[in-house]
């Protein structure tokens, strides 16, 4: 098996070369079907899936070889960023095909500005069936928002054992009641409830602990769960197939699944899967670093493997059904992410100032009919990509108001242009920056921002993602001129999206 | 029950639950500030408010309801003192519990809080019965119950009004 380096490497050497090669033989243009707007859409979206810890990527651990069948037939993108660090600014990227500092969904359960929800996904493909399905609250929040776009919603709970939020049931003021009833109200700590919350927690605990006892011999660490969503990925699967199998054509079907978000509760027979062999080499601590111990993190990491072999299988299972019922044929399948997971610098999860890959680098892997062969892009891609990519292939015309660009092999590969992710969660959502830390990606190298943080105010990082992909080689101080610039071009990008960083040095 | 017995438990009831649903309020605020669009927040604020109103409500005919099937025996100094002690008893001890969680975060573990809400919980029965039996408590705590029956005239109305809120926003969309 060869290194990550190594492999990182030997990409680097034909990434956009490799892409461009089927338009010289005629391979994967758009077909005149795809061009009629026939073709079906299915998007699958596995929550906090991070490419670094996929060996279709070059991971050590074998996690991902249902994955590694999909690829290929299907072009794989290799360094594909998402648009922040957690559900809402990741997805809103992924659905609206812009920047977080454009949408704003970036604060905990945020949604994209009032003014600016009309430009999303679904919208875009007006003649297809629309369908969404999310277990993640926040993602549902967001689809709250594109209702009017949405043909068909389908509930979190269809697909799941329990019901999930409260409010749900209450109300269709979505937004404001998720924060005014499930945030505040029965939120399990700093709750504004004095009585209810207990007794909904005790209900909660009693209903969660006789589902976990029932399903206890196939999970035995618990099923899957978020907020009051216990759920199986195969139910989700299977879900997701008879949706498809009854729905008209042709279909949009947006389908955001929680594994392998934390808790990490795959399978039985996931578990210990990677107990021996490889561990990962220890990072350095960095200044805005937690205070985990390695050997925890080493552990935490192993929990999450499993459950992205979990997720690998249970993808594995839906490709398989998909081509046993013939609906490849006219069917394009994404696979992506809203974000990544970090074990590394004594920082856990994805709820810190960083944008270090483990976090933001995500899979996007597309195949649509016609791709006879993997198509490997090394370039820079963004979560801002996939929605131009997919109205491209689907016949429809890309809005102007959209920030990405039609990916290869959809379409030749254009010029480098840069890639940015951004956590902002605690700045007003209507600017200007108060806190927060921005990367930049372009022509191999990364740049990332930090702005007012305690004692790491208006600090940079550079990196060679060729040279040093493990990030570990802080390269501001030797390549000073590369580093103001990049530092310059995130500020000028922010101040043009009227997110302006205040009190900030001279780039 | 007569009407006044109602909302002199419906103060003791409603005044710890109505003001620690405001502080929670309060507490949030800051951040929702920055987060939330105005007709969010006030939208968010109506949900925070309506929720109060009913569980308020909903403990207050509870206790009501407990008082029209317990015989009268067992209460020598009259239901209303051991709803009202219950009512502010039970408020005072879930706000402690509410602190417990607050300071541990998510540090506690399930048995640790049950057994703790267990402790607090007969706290607070405890107070309710004292209040039953003793003349003195029983007018201490009616006389507790009526000053918070004062803060009703805040909360209620402000309720209502989110109540409408509320509706109104459901039935826009």
């Amino acid at each position: 098996m060869i290194d990550r380096r190594t492999f990182l490497r030997r990409l680097a050497g034909a990434p956009l070369a490799s892409a461009m090669g089927p338009f010289a033989g005629g391979g994967p243009g758009v077909s005149a079907q795809e061009a009629q707007g026939r073709l079906n859409i299915l998007v699958v979206v596995f929550d906090t899936l991070s490419a670094t810890n996929m060996s279709l990527y070059g991971y050590p651990r074998r996690t991902t070889p249902q994955i590694e069948r999909f690829a290929e037939r299907a072009a794989v993108y290799h360094a594909h960023y998402a648009g922040g660090s957690f559900t809402p600014s990741g997805t809103a990227t992924l659905l609206t095909g812009t920047n977080a500092w454009t949408h704003r969904a970036m604060h905990h359960a945020g949604t994209v500005l009032p003014e600016l929800a009309p430009h999303n996904l679904f919208a875009c493909l007006p003649r297809h069936h629309r369908i969404a399905y999310t277990h993640n609250l926040f993602a549902e929040l967001q689809f709250s928002q594109f209702r009017e776009h949405i043909d068909r919603h389908i509930d979190p709970a269809a697909f799941s054992l329990t019901d999930g939020v409260v409010y749900d049931w209450l109300s269709r003021d979505d937004v404001a009641a998720y924060h005014g009833i499930e945030d505040l109200a029965l939120q399990s700590y700093d709750s504004s409830s004095l009585h209810f919350m207990f007794l909904e927690l005790a209900v909660r605990k009693l209903r969660e602990w006789i589902i976990n006892r029932r399903n206890q011999a196939e999970f035995p660490r618990g099923l899957p769960d978020h907020y009051r969503m216990l759920c199986r990925l195969e139910d989700a699967t299977a879900g997701v197939m008879s949706t498809i199998e009854a729905c008209p054509r042709p279909y949009l079907f947006y389908v955001h699944l929680l594994p392998p978000h934390a808790p990490y509760n795959p399978a039985a027979r996931f578990i210990g899967r990677f107990d021996r062999g490889w561990n990962p080499a220890p990072k350095p601590r960095h200044p805005l670093s937690q205070d985990y111990a390695q050997a925890e993190l080493d552990e935490l990491r192993r929990h999450y493997d499993e459950s992205v072999a979990y997720v690998d299988a249970e993808f594995g299972r839906l490709i398989d059904r998909l081509e046993a019922s013939g609906a490849m044929a006219d069917t394009c399948v994404v696979l992506t992410s809203d974000h990544g997971e970090m074990f590394e610098r004594a920082t856990y999860e994805h709820e810190s100032p960083h944008l270090f890959d483990a976090v933001v680098k995500i899979p996007l892997l597309i195949r649509w009919p016609g791709l006879t062969r993997r198509h490997d892009v090394g370039a820079f891609t963004s979560a801002t990509d996939v929605l131009p990519t997919l109205l491209h292939l689907a016949g429809e015309p890309i809005p102007a108001w959209c920030e990405g660009r039609v990916l290869p092999p959809a379409t030749e590969a254009g010029g480098s242009r840069p890639v940015f992710a951004l956590d902002a969660r605690r700045t007003p959502k209507r600017g200007p920056l108060t806190q927060g830390t921005a990367a930049m990606l372009e022509d191999r190298m990364k740049l990332i921002y930090y702005h007012a943080y305690p004692r790491y105010d208006d600090v940079v990082e550079l990196y060679d993602l060729d040279a040093d992909p493990d990030e570990v080689v802080d390269l501001a101080a030797t390549r000073t001129e590369r580093a103001m610039a990049m530092k310059a071009e995130i500020l000028a990008r922010l101040e043009q999206a009227g997110l302006p960083v205040v009190g900030v040095r001279s780039a | 029950m007569t009407r006044r017995e109602l909302v002199l438990i419906l103060g003791a009831v409603g005044g710890p639950v109505f003001t620690w649903a405001a502080l929670g309020f309060l507490r949030k605020l800051p951040s929702w500030l920055l987060t939330l669009e105005t007709s969010t927040l006030v939208g968010a604020f109506a949900y925070t408010q309506t929720f109060a109103l009913a569980e308020s409500v909903i403990l207050t005919l509870v206790l009501a309801g407990i008082g029209g099937l317990l015989p009268r025996r067992w209460f020598p100094a009259g239901y209303v003192a051991f709803a009202c002690g219950l009512g502010i008893a039970g408020g005072i001890c879930m706000a402690l519990l509410h602190l417990l969680v607050l300071m541990q975060l998510r540090g506690v573990g399930d048995l640790e809080l049950l057994g703790a809400g267990l402790l607090l919980a007969l706290v607070a029965l405890g107070v309710a019965v004292t209040s039953a039996r003793l003349d003195g408590m029983a007018r201490t705590t009616q006389l507790l119950a009526d000053r918070l029956a004062l803060l009703l005239w805040i909360y209620v109305p402000l309720s209502l009004a989110s109540l409408a809120i509320v509706i109104a926003r459901n039935i826009s969309r």
